[in-house]
């Protein structure tokens, strides 16, 4: 392991702390869990800092660390302890956000975005909120970028038609018609 | 985004991806080319450009609700990790005493207390709680190599057995914090109760935690009894037929346990058993 490498991640880590457990609460909608996902992503990534690539951003590389961690340890976890999935309502905003109570569009947009199944709230938050481009989110989720696309796509469908009282209009549209 | 339009039909993932300015100024003016001759894509258009919302704007908040002393915690610990605890990997052999011996105990308790206090310091280090899922000690005694079978009440013993007054000194006194503790660690075994709803004269409730007994979640809330005696109320989920309040003593701690359709609970603690059993049934009250 270069020191060099080491120093990077440690660094790295320390930088982005709140945003990996802001990430974390948005996988997982508990603090607990976000603050668990964090504890993990600081060890595998310093066990694992000879493989971050110099010259890479290593925000990224640890986003998707704390993804991957989400994916195949935690999340199953969760599931076990039958605690499912909640809404903004009870964890982003209930459960000790000040700030958000007191910012009533804050607060609407929130709930409205932990409505969305969790892949693509993922997704939304990665590239609208951190600014990953769609090359970088498929990456730290580890899906193809057409992938990241549809979730993009599926997920703006939804809150577009939150605010619209025509009914769900159809997925494609065939602009030869 | 250039092979876009060799596709048909034109999709939602094409008009995200103009919206959010990922296409060459060449195809964008070709896109809208289209657009402005098809009323239906103007529409769909139109729900994509209702999707977005000021989401980097609504996210900045939480980072400003982060735990960040927590959060530096965390990362110290996992730059300077503690050694790992030497575990004894082969019972010792029991052989039959000759007269005259005497039985050798350990003053500490033994591997059973050992390892419980490897859990406490894992909980407590720094008064820092590393993870909130916290396993009960698993190193049971063993006797010529057979394992002596226990119940969640004994292992809850072996662990509330470490605990002084000073184990809860740092617990915090703020309500809204109690709260969320409470309600955080409830939740893993889908309840949720608040303080006021556990509060029985004259406990002082002081912290919830999540403990790992065979996988399952096992919530434990510390109080203290009259200031001075920790005492706690413990709850796992279980399936076998309800009972009333009943008595025990484990560990020379007193035991009040009973069950409902759904959870076991007991309260345990190194106070009067008449105090436990007024306890319990005050509980069982307030919980039914």
């Amino acid at each position: 392991m270069s020191d060099n490498d080491h120093e990077i991640v440690s660094t790295g880590l320390a930088e982005c702390l709140a945003r990996l457990w802001r990430y974390g609460l948005v996988l997982s909608g508990n603090r607990d869990m976000a603050e668990d996902l964090v504890q993990a992503t600081c060890v595998r990534a310093l066990e694992k800092s000879h493989q971050f690539q110099p010259g890479t951003r290593v925000d990224r590389w640890l986003f998707s660390i704390l993804n991957s961690i989400w994916k195949n340890e935690m999340r199953s976890q969760k599931i076990r302890l039958g605690e499912g999935f909640v809404d903004a309502e009870e964890v982003l905003i209930t459960d000790g956000a000040k700030e958000v109570e007191t910012n009533i569009l804050a607060r609407q947009v929130l709930t409205e975005v932990q409505s969305l199944p969790e892949v693509q709230r993922a997704t939304v938050f990665l590239v609208y909120a951190e600014g990953l481009s769609y090359k970088e989110a498929a990456e730290a989720l580890d899906v193809p970028m057409g992938t990241v696309m549809s979730r993009l796509a599926a997920a703006r469908a939804k809150l577009g038609q939150l605010n619209e009282d025509a009914p769900a209009r159809r997925k494609k549209v065939d602009r030869r018609k | 985004m250039n092979n876009w339009r060799d596709q048909e039909p034109v999709t939602d993932e094409d008009l995200v991806a103009y919206l959010d300015g990922k296409f060459e100024k060449e195809d964008t003016e070709w896109l809208e080319r289209e657009i402005n001759m098809d009323r239906a894509l103007m529409e769909r258009l139109e729900l994509m450009r209702r999707g977005n919302r000021s989401f980097a704007q609504a996210y900045d908040l939480l980072l400003k609700d982060a735990p960040n002393k927590r959060l530096k915690q965390i990362l110290k610990l996992a730059k300077n990790p503690p050694p790992p605890p030497v575990r004894k990997t082969q019972p010792e052999p029991v052989t039959p005493m000759a007269p005259g011996d005497h039985v050798h105990r350990e003053p500490w308790g033994g591997w059973p207390v050992l390892a419980a206090a490897i859990v406490l310091l894992a909980v407590f280090a720094g008064g820092l709680v590393t993870s909130r899922f916290v396993s009960l000690p698993n190193e049971l005694p063993q006797i010529a190599g057979v394992p002596v079978v226990q119940g969640w009440r004994a292992r809850v013993a072996i662990y509330q057995k470490l605990f002084v007054k000073e184990t809860l000194a740092r617990a915090s006194q703020n309500a809204q914090v109690q709260s969320a503790n409470l309600r955080a660690a409830l939740a893993n075994v889908g309840l949720d109760l608040s303080v006021g709803s556990l509060s029985v004269e004259p406990l002082d409730f002081k912290r919830a935690e999540v403990l790992n007994f065979k996988g399952k979640a096992l919530v434990q809330v510390a109080y203290l009894f009259e200031g001075e005696t920790p005492v706690s109320f413990c709850i796992i989920r279980s399936k076998k037929p309800a009972f009333g309040v009943k008595e025990e003593q484990r560990e020379g701690l007193n035991i009040a346990h009973w069950r409902s359709d759904e959870y076991g609970f007991m309260v345990i603690g190194d106070v009067p058993q008449k105090d436990l059993n007024r306890i319990a049934k005050t509980l069982k009250q307030q919980l039914s």
